[in-house]
């Protein structure tokens, strides 16, 4: 792990800062957006804070798919050295992107806090729950993507086309509340929008979600994982059936 | 001590396989310096990641008792943006090592000058390959295996990778796979043909050589 945190931002002058800087150009961009076609938060906060608490979840639940994707190729001659399991390697890559969202998570809350004044976050616990709830559905989409690169390595090339609507259906630029009931039904489902809705509720004193339910991004986690597990074992003993 | 007890290995190619191993049973024992003479594409790295643990068996079971190094020289394993001092750093690390005394042999051994401490992006294969073996040398194991190639550069370098990997691995165990059969005859005193999926045990060298040409 700290060989991936030292090497991924090494060779460059602004180094680590990197980290901050996509999330930050999200969520400047959505802001003016915002404010430039009128748009108002649907619940009683400040944009910055809406925002962060929707884009966060995502960006750390699409960074930790690609980093599962990325460090088990780019990784894999760690295998070599000291019994490292690929397990192992997967294992730290989530680890470190989870640790890299929450510092960023907080020096963003610090930043609006500092230049606008504006900080609400309710409830910390729960607001770290569904932030991590997020966390655990990338890392477990990100484990189960890699056991399908074992059947075929179109995986990595469907992957982010599946991805996709994600980021339009998941809750970042709205809430759960202002979907109509026939589509609230169908989109309670998406475990992601789910994690980002826990997080909302339980940071904003305004808002309570209709939906927010952990049991379904739990569930998630638990299904995605068990198929990770399952393809890699059937896949483990396959080649001798001769 | 190394067991194979009817370990079998196969990858599938398109709608075929391919056999490395085909129910092999045979050890290595401690202290065996074996050369696994192969013909191109005869399963020689499969060989080599089974025994480094990269690679499990299809069938049965390899038991290995003692601590088995990574591929002699191999330099797969660094870091392209660390520099070589940081990745040899690193990896010493995995093994809870001091590694100011291996930082100094690697930098030594390997004649990187100051490019040691540069990013190993900016290194030549040769250079990789020098720190690589620099690598390998300076950790203790109990068993050495290497995949065909076992030292790098001009050829003065060579012959001193060679003096130090002969110094390494005496009294050690080591399993070298290779393609050429003089470099199995310098530093293996013993061998045998990987072929069709069967390791098969050869008095001596000539032997194992027209065995791989099809005499039988």
């Amino acid at each position: 792990m700290v060989r991936e945190v030292r090497a991924r931002f090494s060779g460059d002058p602004l180094g680590y800062t990197w980290a901050f800087v996509t999330p930050l150009v999200w969520i400047a961009s959505i802001a003016v957006i915002f404010s430039l076609v009128g748009r108002l938060t649907p619940i009683h906060t400040d944009i910055i804070s809406f925002l962060i608490a929707g884009m966060l979840p995502y960006t750390i639940f699409r960074t930790t798919i690609s980093a599962t994707m990325r460090i088990s190729k780019a990784q894999k001659n760690m295998r070599y050295f000291a019994n490292i399991s690929a397990n192992d390697i997967l294992v730290a890559s989530t680890l470190m992107e989870l640790m890299n969202a929450i510092l960023i998570y907080i020096v963003l809350m610090a930043g609006n806090e500092l230049i606008f004044s504006h900080f609400e976050v309710a409830d910390p616990a729960m607001t770290m729950f569904g932030f991590t709830l997020a966390w655990g559905l990338g890392a477990s989409f990100g484990h189960m993507a890699v056991a399908f690169t074992q059947i075929s390595e179109a995986t990595v090339r469907f992957v982010p086309i599946l991805l996709r609507p994600m980021f339009w259906l998941s809750g970042i630029f709205f809430v759960a509340n202002e979907l109509p009931g026939g589509l609230l039904n169908v989109m309670q489902y998406n475990p992601l929008l789910q994690a980002i809705e826990i997080m909302r509720s339980a940071s904003f004193l305004g808002y309570s979600s209709r939906i927010a339910d952990p049991l379904i991004p739990l569930a998630w986690i638990v299904g995605m994982n068990l198929t990770a597990v399952l393809i890699k074992t059937l896949t483990a003993k396959k080649q001798y059936n001769i | 001590m190394i067991s194979f007890s009817n370990v079998s290995k196969a990858y599938r190619q398109g709608t075929s396989y391919e056999v490395i191993l085909h129910n092999q049973t045979f050890d290595i024992l401690d202290g065996q310096h074996l050369g696994v003479l192969t013909g191109p594409a005869a399963g020689k790295t499969t060989l080599i990641r089974l025994l480094a643990g990269v690679e499990e068996t299809d069938e049965g079971s390899l038991i290995i008792t003692g601590t088995t190094s990574w591929p002699i020289g191999m330099a797969a394993g660094f870091h392209p943006e660390l520099t070589g001092e940081e990745n040899v750093r690193m990896l010493v690390s995995l093994y809870n090592l001091v590694d100011k005394e291996i930082t100094c042999f690697c930098h030594e051994f390997s004649e990187l000058g100051e490019s040691f401490f540069q990013p190993i992006k900016t290194y030549s294969s040769g250079m990789r390959a020098a720190l690589g073996f620099a690598l390998s040398m300076s950790l203790d194991f109990d068993i050495y295996i290497a995949d065909e190639n076992v030292g790098v550069g001009n050829e003065e370098f060579r012959a001193k990778c060679e003096v130090m990997l002969e110094a390494r691995i005496a009294n050690k165990t080591f399993v070298f796979a290779s393609r050429n059969q003089r470099a199995l005859e310098r530093l293996c005193d013993s061998v045998a043909v990987l072929y069709h999926g069967q390791i098969i045990m050869c008095k001596d060298f000539n032997e194992a050589a027209f065995m791989l040409e099809g005499g039988n």
